[in-house]
């Protein structure tokens, strides 16, 4: 989730928030496509990855083209709020109110683990994302088309000025963040189920782990993820549950308090981008 | 090999170039001098294609360019280096100079541009000592080095500079002028060079051209312009009249 954040971050300097929309996609699509379509389960995972990478397609050639002449952050930012509500509306057309599951991508006795139980699905969805830093890292760092959209979020005229397609770039971050939300959302959906306005919370969450990381960087944004949802955790346990939500939010408030640019950010980027 | 006809460009609907018309021929190092708001970024702009002219015509090597968008221009050989720098700061020397050969990148063609980046570090030593560190950390002589190299990264047939002393220091000014002059010579380059310095552009420059609120006003040999009155009033700083009555 924070990861998506980061890939549109990263190339535009634009926060999606209807973020969370394409892993309710992703969920949504999946259950859609394995239940009631019933294809076999690599068919599905392929045809909602489809789906989710049309939706953020769709997305950028919509809403933010016809914005990017004004270069406008707040109001690209605004409008990525309006498209969440859209989704969802269309979402809750389509699928109704309730929410939906699917059985686990693997079937098999959970392991324990230091008295600790371990569904066979969370070892998959800590695979998948782990494997996706390992890929987004090298595409961002290795790659030159990674580097060109790193290029386009610093400054739109100087990549424009190297020969550099900033429209095509821009609109490829979008279908790949769907892409990787959709996917987090097809890991997901197993484990905590998905229904229609899961978007925002999501997208909450994810923003907290991406900031409190350090907006850019993945392995942050899973490091924030993963100590968001430890506290979680304990809050609901040791306190109450009820406070479980608030409480990412009071980690988000004391991070931007003191340590605004994240747990891995470098100050000097940081800095640098404000010149 | 660049030819500009009657090109309008306007915002809205205030003009900021009339009718301009200029040329450059293969090899040259042109100037174009005038102030403020004179129009000279435009020009550069519309030249790359960041900004549609209205009317008139650009040509490069008989070919119409005119209205193209910046990637083609890009490709085609015209690399421009944008004013006030615009390198990427938070990324490092090494690529930012990988950036300026997107357009011909290729898996196969990586040993080349490896050799490119050989060649730039060999035009500018003190790029080669810091390609790790993040560009924005150079100082600003040195950042002007890596946005010349990063435009030469394109291997264009015409460079347009855009205020290249604006935010370096007087010495280094001095230094990254003799680096154009080497440029022309080593690899057989044209320029475009937009001023305000005017004494030092025309010091290397072979033409110049004088633009004032959007016209051309006066063309010639860098001797003639250094000689002309009004250019020395206007731009150099001197003021023959008044020298003639002291």
């Amino acid at each position: 989730m924070g990861i998506g954040f980061n890939i549109i971050y990263n190339s535009t300097s634009i926060i999606n928030l209807a973020q969370g929309e394409f892993v309710v996609i992703g969920g949504l699509g999946m259950w859609y496509f394995l239940e009631a379509v019933k294809l076999p389960f690599p068919l599905a995972f392929i045809s909602t990855i489809v789906v989710a990478a049309v939706a953020g397609l769709l997305m950028e050639r919509l809403t933010i083209r016809p914005l990017m002449k004004k270069l406008d952050l707040l109001l690209m930012i605004m409008v990525t709020i309006s498209v969440s509500i859209l989704i969802r509306g269309l979402l809750m057309f389509k699928f109704g109110k309730e929410p939906y599951t699917y059985p686990p991508f693997t079937e098999g006795e959970p392991i324990v683990l230091f008295g600790a139980v371990i569904t066979q699905q969370i070892l998959w969805v800590i695979g998948i994302t782990f494997l996706s830093i390992v890929l987004l890292y090298l595409f961002f760092n290795k790659t030159l088309l990674g580097r060109a959209m790193k290029a386009c979020s610093i400054d739109a005229k100087a990549a424009r000025l190297m020969g550099i397609n900033v429209s095509q770039i821009v609109m490829l971050s979008f279908v790949i963040s769907a892409v990787v939300g959709a996917i987090g959302g097809i890991a997901i959906t197993p484990i905590s189920l998905m229904e229609y306005d899961k978007g925002p919370m999501l997208a909450v969450k994810g923003f907290c782990a991406a900031i409190v990381g350090g907006l850019g960087k993945s392995r942050g944004a899973v490091f924030g993820g993963f100590l968001l949802g430890i506290v979680e955790s304990l809050t609901a346990g040791y306190l109450h549950s009820g406070f479980k939500d608030a409480v990412a939010l009071l980690i988000l408030l004391f991070v931007l308090f003191f340590k605004p640019a994240g747990i891995f950010g470098s100050k000097e980027a940081m800095r640098l981008r404000k010149l | 090999m660049l030819r500009i006809k009657n090109l309008d460009v306007h915002y809205g609907k205030l003009y900021i170039l009339k009718k301009v018309s200029l040329h450059i021929k293969k090899g040259e190092l042109v100037t174009i001098l005038g102030s403020n708001g004179a129009g000279k970024t435009t020009l550069l702009n519309t030249i790359s294609g960041l900004i549609k002219p209205t009317s008139g015509e650009i040509v490069f090597e008989d070919r119409n360019i005119t209205g193209m968008e910046p990637d083609k221009i890009v490709k085609i050989g015209i690399s421009q280096v944008p004013e006030g720098r615009l390198i990427f700061k938070t990324l490092t020397v090494e690529e930012n100079l990988l950036l300026g050969s997107y357009h011909r990148y290729k898996i196969g063609r990586k040993k080349e541009i490896k050799n490119d980046m050989e060649t730039i570090y060999s035009l500018f030593p003190k790029l080669k000592d810091r390609r790790k560190q993040l560009a924005g950390t150079l100082s600003g002589g040195e950042q002007q080095m890596l946005a010349i190299g990063r435009a030469l990264m394109s291997k264009p047939k015409l460079l347009l500079l855009d205020e290249p002393s604006m935010g370096v220091a007087p010495n280094v000014v001095k230094e990254i002028f003799v680096h154009l002059v080497e440029l022309l010579k080593s690899l057989s380059l044209t320029m475009l060079l937009v001023e305000q310095n005017a004494k030092s552009a025309l010091k290397i420059a072979h033409r110049g051209y004088v633009i004032e609120t959007g016209r051309i006003v006066l063309e010639g040999s860098s001797e003639d312009l250094l000689s002309n009155k009004d250019v020395q009033r206007a731009y150099l700083g001197r003021d023959l009249d008044a020298e003639v009555i002291i």
